[in-house]
């Protein structure tokens, strides 16, 4: 019965260890399925409040549309710094409208001689100078603390751009194109056989 | 004398086996330099003939106002729970103008919306449709409050609020009447041009497909003017 005596402790302390082991595994099984499904975070609300949309005017216009552009452009601003540069760049996104304002038209715009019906057309114009989507504006990068007139100087120089980039020869020509095109399309259909279209110089 | 040279052809193999490896590497990150994305998005220039008679504009007024508030939220034992934590307050109120125009579109309009009878003439007219023209945020006129213990907005935050407002205006076009104005309009706008082609006022009619109602107003937003 030696053996007994050497055998039995390491039996018992095998034990020891195995119950202590699945008491722990038990522990931590219990901990997780307590855990889960609970959850904790810091974050704050994005929407914005409810508040009114007020009508400030309304106007009868007699805009005619012949040609649209979407522009995009990228514009930035740089402030030097002693301790580095600031930079702010955005993109900008606008239609420019291109056709003709009936309101500016001459008293006899349009007129029967003979068998023919004349029109004569206003020049066409940029329809709305407001042609920024302001509120669709992306804030590309942003380093350092920006004022509401440096925004301001931002949208200007996106508008002059858009301007000078859509308000092409070429473009105005296209909706001259156009605007005779369909307005002669038009009176046809209402039964006009000869339909003149020009432009007041 | 073998050994010796057996050395030197595979000291002289692992070198050019190196050599080749490195040399590998470096087209590698060669290739990936000019594999590089530019970030910049392209300029977009969109240019699309039309024919679209816009007869009516309204100018919309709106503050847009956040309040930012830094909570605690979560949720213990399926119980959820929000604190308002003692981190400092941050408000915002950004002024903001919107132009809302409608349109009919005449390029849809062919001989089958024109019934003639006589010295009589019935046009019927496309449906009117709303688009946002423009928007314009005041920048001068922005208030904003913020503790000494927050960051003030970024410029992402603030676009990201005007961009709701935005938003808000156009669910509300619905409400505002503007597609009966604009169909008032646009019979104001063709009748004296049909009468100069000689047929008198009284024998003028111009009509549109149907009645609108509240649902259907929703339909007539321009979609092209929602997302950039």
């Amino acid at each position: 019965m030696k053996w007994n005596r050497y055998i039995t402790p390491t039996v018992l302390s095998l034990t020891g260890y195995l119950l202590t082991a699945i008491i722990v595994l038990a522990m931590v099984v219990g901990v997780f399925h307590y855990i889960k499904g609970s959850s904790i975070s810091i974050s704050k609300d994005d929407r914005i409040d409810v508040t009114p949309n007020q009508i400030a005017s309304i106007k009868n216009i007699a805009e005619w549309e012949f040609l649209s552009i979407n522009d995009e452009e990228l514009v930035d601003t740089v402030r030097r710094g002693f301790f580095g540069d600031d930079e702010l760049v955005r993109i900008y996104y606008g239609t420019l409208r291109l056709g003709i304002n009936l309101n500016k038209a001459e008293d006899d715009w349009i007129k029967v001689e003979k068998d023919t019906l004349i029109c004569k057309l206003p020049p066409i114009e940029l329809l709305d100078e407001n042609f920024i989507d302001e509120a669709q504006t992306r804030s590309f990068f942003e380093e350092g603390k920006w004022n509401a007139k440096d925004k301001q100087r931002l949208y200007e120089r996106a508008r002059t751009m858009m301007r000078k980039r859509c308000m092409t020869k070429a473009n105005i020509s296209t909706a001259e194109e156009n605007a005779k095109e369909q307005f002669s399309k038009m009176l046809t259909s209402i039964g006009n056989k000869n339909v003149k279209v020009t432009f007041e110089e | 004398m073998k050994k010796t040279s057996y050395i030197h052809a595979l000291f002289i193999a692992v070198c050019l086996v190196a050599l080749c490896v490195f040399s590998s590497c470096g087209n590698k990150s060669q290739e990936q330099t000019e594999a590089t994305i530019d970030t910049i998005p392209m300029m977009v220039l969109q240019i699309q003939k039309c024919n679209k008679l816009y007869t009516t504009e309204y100018h919309v007024h709106k503050i847009v106002t956040h309040d930012d508030e830094v909570k605690l939220k979560g949720s213990i034992l399926k119980q959820d729970f929000s604190i308002n934590l003692p981190l400092g307050k941050r408000k915002i109120a950004i002024p903001m103008d919107v132009t809302l125009k409608a349109y009919v579109d005449l390029s849809k309009l062919t001989e089958k919306n024109i019934k003639k009878s006589g010295d009589k003439i019935e046009i019927i007219l496309p449906d009117p449709k709303v688009m946002l023209t423009s928007s314009k945020i005041d920048h001068e006129g922005v208030k904003q409050f913020v503790a000494l213990t927050r960051s003030s907005f970024s410029d992402e935050e603030l676009l990201k609020y005007e961009k709701q407002g935005r938003d808000d205006v156009i669910k509300s076009i619905p409400k505002m009447g503007i597609i009966r104005s604009a169909q008032v309009s646009a019979a104001n706008t063709l009748i004296p041009l049909i009468q100069q082609m000689g047929y008198k006022e009284e024998n003028i009619k111009i009509s549109f497909r149907k009645e609108f109602n509240f649902n259907d107003l929703k339909m007539l937003f321009d979609q092209t003017s929602i997302e950039k």
